[in-house]
């Protein structure tokens, strides 16, 4: 019986081995940073210019469609442009196509717009909660923002909120950005909303949804996108580079929060135990092919 | 054959020429035909929710009457959603003690709140040192506040000498409202199985790609190199471990986030938008059939 080398041996390690693994190159990178730069790519830079050439008037029309399962991903941008956008004095119109967003939203507003900048609700921003219907909301909203959202989530008649008063459809928003995990989202923006309207549109996203993304990017249908966790941590850099070094308009808050940002870095604080995460998984492809190839030489020669 | 075939045709032919048309004449009566037609849809889209829940219940119920394969995860899944159904429209929680006036012993009131809210003595100082005209919203310190335990802290309140009264959140603010029952349910229960069954995601990703991912010809081994190149360029590692070709202008294309965006730009926007083009083709094909009446299938039966 022919000899069975260490390298064949390979083919059939344990899976739980590789789980063990994983586990451990996410850890420790977690318990002991490494501290890596993060070096802004064109997708996001893309993303971050659309959203801070707006003026300081513009209002932002803001979509949760996201849950727990990638909130990881998500949520750190969702953070970020809030943060972005209220360090410039924007107003933001959340709206939530995912039941969960609605949890998601109110997380990022409760941090960002009560506990750092101290906003008022309904002047500078207000959140009109989930309605079921996809992209039937978005189109409706094309139409009429009162027939579809009566009310806001804590059901207060849109009437009577001061920031909804010049909102009357979809058009008296100046940008659309899409906190999208899925289905609806993103492209339901560009379809229903983004392209028909002329609405300029931008999207953060997990990272598998890039590839079917990227299409709409190139044609100019959307301004960007905020590619999964790295995305997101690349934009926290921006954002916190943009108010270091005093560039364009800056409200006297955001100056002082700028520590509070430069601390809770959600996703930045994640990439290197992604970075590590990631070596392993191609130092696994490697040595799965390096098996793989003795494995059938010897096939061969037998 | 009449009322379960053509009568549903011709709605569907209506409804999908009007739709159609309204795209094209953006103008009475198209224009309002088309706000009616997505407020319907928003109708149906709540009622459709109905359908889901009872088929839900259809489906897991059947299988733990029948003791099949898995029914204790099917009763899970029934007693979930009854659960989250309680929580939802019949028992809230989310009552909380309203402080009118601290009285006579304000100090001894203060300490009370502190303790009760988990808070820093000062801050509760600040906070109800001057209560509105509607009193002051006390958060207490516990998951959910029901009516019993608001009702105490309104008596010790009271026995301390200050003046309080019971508060509640209205139906419907109340799913998104602080110590509700619905908000533990989602953050004690759907946020921790939905991140980690997401989570698992990884480890399987790994095994996956050691045992998958090998080179059996030329499409495989360009999928592999190029699935490679993104996972090392979209994190900081990949940019660490390249940095130094930016320093040589002629090897500065080696530079891993530059091969990312490169391979995200081009050769993968490409596909995409090859798959998109002829899914979109596709569509169209078939909605002109169901609109034509040449498609039943969505009917359901032959």
């Amino acid at each position: 019986m022919a000899k069975v080398s260490f390298l064949e041996k390979l083919d059939s390690l344990d899976r739980r081995i590789i789980f063990l693994i994983i586990a451990l190159v996410v850890f420790i990178p977690l318990l002991v940073p490494l501290g890596l730069p993060v070096e802004t790519t064109q997708l996001t830079e893309d993303a971050f210019y659309a959203l801070d050439e707006l003026p300081q008037d513009a209002k932002i029309l803001l979509s949760f469609e996201y849950g727990p399962s990638t909130k990881p991903e998500i949520h750190p941008m969702a953070i970020s442009v809030l943060r972005h956008l209220f360090s410039k004095g924007n107003k933001v119109i959340i709206m939530c196509l995912w039941p969960d967003g609605l949890f998601m939203a109110n997380e990022a507003l409760d941090l960002v717009a009560r506990q750092e900048f101290n906003l008022e609700y309904g002047v500078d921003y207000v959140n009109l909660g989930y309605r079921p219907g996809n992209e039937a909301i978005i189109k409706g909203i094309t139409k009429s923002f009162a027939a579809n959202f009566s009310i806001d989530s804590k059901g207060t008649s849109i009437s009577q909120i001061p920031i909804m008063h010049d909102i009357q459809t979809a058009r008296d928003v100046d940008f659309i950005f899409s906190l999208s995990a899925g289905y609806p989202g993103a492209i339901e923006w560009v379809l229903y909303a983004g392209d028909p309207l002329q609405i300029p549109i931008s999207s953060g996203n997990t990272s598998i949804q890039v590839n079917q993304l990227l299409p709409y990017v190139k044609s100019g249908q959307m301004k960007g996108i905020i590619a999964g966790m790295p995305g997101a941590a690349e934009y926290e850099t921006m954002v916190i580079r943009k108010i270091e070094k005093n560039i364009g308009v800056i409200t006297d808050d955001a100056r002082k929060l700028l520590p509070n940002f430069k601390e809770r870095r959600n996703a930045t604080k994640f990439m290197d135990a992604q970075s590590i995460a990631h070596l392993m998984i191609v130092l696994f492809i490697v040595l799965g092919n390096v098996s793989f190839f003795v494995k059938r030489r010897k096939q061969k020669k037998y | 054959m009449f009322w379960k075939r053509t009568i549903p045709s011709i709605i569907v032919a209506a409804v999908g020429i009007i739709m159609l048309l309204s795209w094209f004449i953006p103008h009475a009566p198209f224009d309002e035909l088309e706000i009616h037609a997505t407020q319907w849809y928003d109708i149906i889209a709540s009622f459709a929710m109905i359908l889901g829940g009872l088929n839900l219940l259809k489906l897991q119920g059947r299988k733990v009457v029948k003791r099949q394969k898995g029914w204790a995860y099917s009763l899970a899944a029934v007693l979930a959603f009854f659960m989250t159904l309680t929580f939802g429209f019949m028992v809230k929680g989310g009552f909380y003690p309203n402080l009118e006036s601290p009285g006579d012993n304000p100090e001894a009131v203060y300490a009370y709140i502190a303790e009760a809210t988990n808070s820093d003595l000062e801050n509760t100082r600040s906070l109800y040192s001057d209560p509105g005209e509607d009193g002051e919203q006390i958060i207490l310190y516990k998951a959910i506040v029901s009516k019993r335990t608001a009702k105490k802290a309104i008596d010790e309140l009271e026995a301390l000498g200050a003046t309080a009264s019971l508060g509640e959140l209205q139906w419907g603010s109340h799913v998104q409202g602080q110590k509700t029952y619905y908000r533990w349910v989602f953050y004690s229960f759907f946020t921790p199985l939905s991140a980690t069954m997401f989570a698992l995601l990884a480890f399987f990703v790994a095994s996956a790609s050691y045992r998958a991912f090998k080179i059996r010809n030329a499409e495989a081994t360009v999928l592999l190199v190029s699935g490679i190149l993104i996972m090392l360029g979209r994190v900081p590692l990949g940019a660490y471990l390249t940095a130094w070709t930016q320093k040589i202008s002629w090897l500065s294309w080696l530079h891993l986030p530059t091969i990312q965006e490169w391979l995200y730009q081009y050769p993968n926007a490409a596909g995409s938008r090859a798959i998109m083009i002829g899914i979109g083709l596709g569509i169209v094909g078939t909605s002109l059939r169901i609109i034509l009446g040449i498609e039943k299938s969505f009917m359901g039966g032959d």
